[in-house]
């Protein structure tokens, strides 16, 4: 080329020159931002997979402690409710008069299998007895606790406690009249209470992979806690109920054990 | 001349910081909002359960000063469903609060058997005992708490034959 010192060549030149450099550069610019990029990309995502991998991981955790707990309340809940039963603690030494069969009883404690645990108390809520009762074949009690027939209640006032089965109900607009199948033992002053015993089992469903425990009361199966394997119940010496069991939730493998008291 | 490549350089440039400031934010945002969630669980669960710790405390506490409990603290005794229909306009207007650990509990308490044959052991001359049931509104689930308790309380003298009891709760229920 034959350089002439011309101005508009010159820079025409340089313009030319300029142009070839700054395409150059920005093919190479463009492949170091797809890189670098890139490389951001995959960090971010691996920084995002590795939150929602603890994310995920907190919660099995959470999941698994929350399914333990909620089971262990329950075995602790029916046990100690089958030890305190109307407004008594009822144990060995203490016996109820059965009304149907007419003689005194123990209540009988726990069934303890390997895989479940059977037993009978009464339900929290109770009723009222509204007016004094004395060896007879009714009962006066508040409406809101709702009697059926056949169902079997237990009627304390504190001093005496008596295991009764219900005949029929007679529904009035402010009470609810409660014919028995035996006349009453004892005398019950009134606002003695009245609550409806229930059978209760907790077992592990063997048939569902997922270990799903369920809750039977008086026969209506509720399944409550899943991810459970390897409950078992032990009964030692009549004095107590050790259980144990493991918790399954992903990753997170944990083995409970607990223990209540019957006695 | 050299103006309009550096302004088109700087937009691609601009373009493409902004997109991974877009990115980030985004993926903070989320984290930041399931972090929040689960801090909100965490701060409910525990809640719930020191609820649950201290009503039990508040029902320890009523049953060690049974002896000397307001008489406007025990009303006529109620079934369960009765006590769980009351509001809690009820409890404050008529219930006794006590507060532990910055936080105030309602309670009533009923009376419900004065039994005066009861003897603690064979060799008791005195005898007589009282049962109390005892009602504490939780704070947090609204559920109540309740015990039977007994307490000596030698009022009555005994007409008929003497039986050993316990002192102390009997009984305990949620519902």
């Amino acid at each position: 080329m034959r350089w002439q010192y011309n101005k508009d060549s010159l820079l025409n030149f340089r313009c030319e020159r300029q142009l070839k450099t700054q395409v150059g550069l920005l093919f190479i610019e463009y492949m170091i931002a797809i890189v670098i990029g890139t490389s951001i990309m995959l960090f971010i995502f691996e920084i995002y997979r590795s939150m929602r991998f603890n994310h995920q991981f907190i919660q099995q955790i959470y999941h698994a402690y929350t399914e333990a707990e909620t089971l262990i309340s329950l075995i602790n809940h029916d046990i100690h409710a089958a030890r305190r039963q109307g407004c008594e603690t009822i144990n060995n030494e203490h016996l109820v008069y059965d009304n149907s069969k007419q003689q005194f009883i123990h209540i009988q404690p726990p069934v303890v299998n390997k895989r479940s645990i059977r037993l009978t108390h009464t339900e929290a809520h109770y009723g009222l007895l509204l007016a004094d009762a004395r060896h007879q074949v009714y009962l006066e009690v508040s409406p809101s606790l709702r009697i059926h027939q056949d169902e079997k209640l237990l009627i304390s006032d504190c001093i005496n406690t008596e295991l009764i089965r219900v005949l029929s109900v007679h529904q009035m607009h402010d009470r609810q009249r409660v014919y028995i199948t035996h006349p009453l033992h004892f005398t019950f002053q009134k606002n003695a209470m009245i609550s409806k015993m229930v059978m209760v089992e907790l077992a592990l469903d063997e048939r569902k992979k997922n270990g799903t425990v369920n809750l039977t009361i008086n026969g209506q199966r509720t399944p409550v806690v899943h991810d459970i394997d390897d409950l078992q119940f032990t009964l030692i010496q009549a004095k107590g109920v050790r259980y144990q069991f493991t918790v399954k939730m992903g990753k997170v493998t944990k083995e409970w054990y607990g223990y209540a008291i019957i006695k | 001349m050299d103006m309009p490549l550096l302004n088109k350089q700087a937009g691609h440039f601009l373009l493409a910081v902004l997109i991974f400031i877009h990115l980030l934010s985004m993926v903070t945002l989320y984290e930041l909002s399931t972090l929040k969630n689960q801090l909100q669980f965490a701060s409910l669960f525990w809640h719930i359960k020191e609820d649950e710790l201290l009503s039990n405390e508040v029902v320890v506490t009523i049953e060690n000063k049974l002896d000397n409990i307001k008489k406007s603290c025990i009303i006529l005794p109620q079934s369960s469903d009765e006590l769980r229909r009351l509001s809690r306009d009820w409890w404050h207007q008529f219930g006794c609060r006590l507060t532990l650990s910055g936080r105030s509990y309602q309670y009533v308490i009923e009376k419900i058997q004065h039994d005066p044959c009861a003897i603690l052991t064979h060799q008791d001359d005195v005898s007589g005992i009282t049962y109390y049931r005892i009602s504490v509104l939780r704070n947090d689930s609204s559920s109540i708490l309740q015990t039977i308790t007994a307490v000596s309380d030698v009022t009555e003298t005994c007409k008929g034959q003497k039986h050993i009891r316990k002192l102390g709760r009997h009984s305990w229920r949620e519902f």
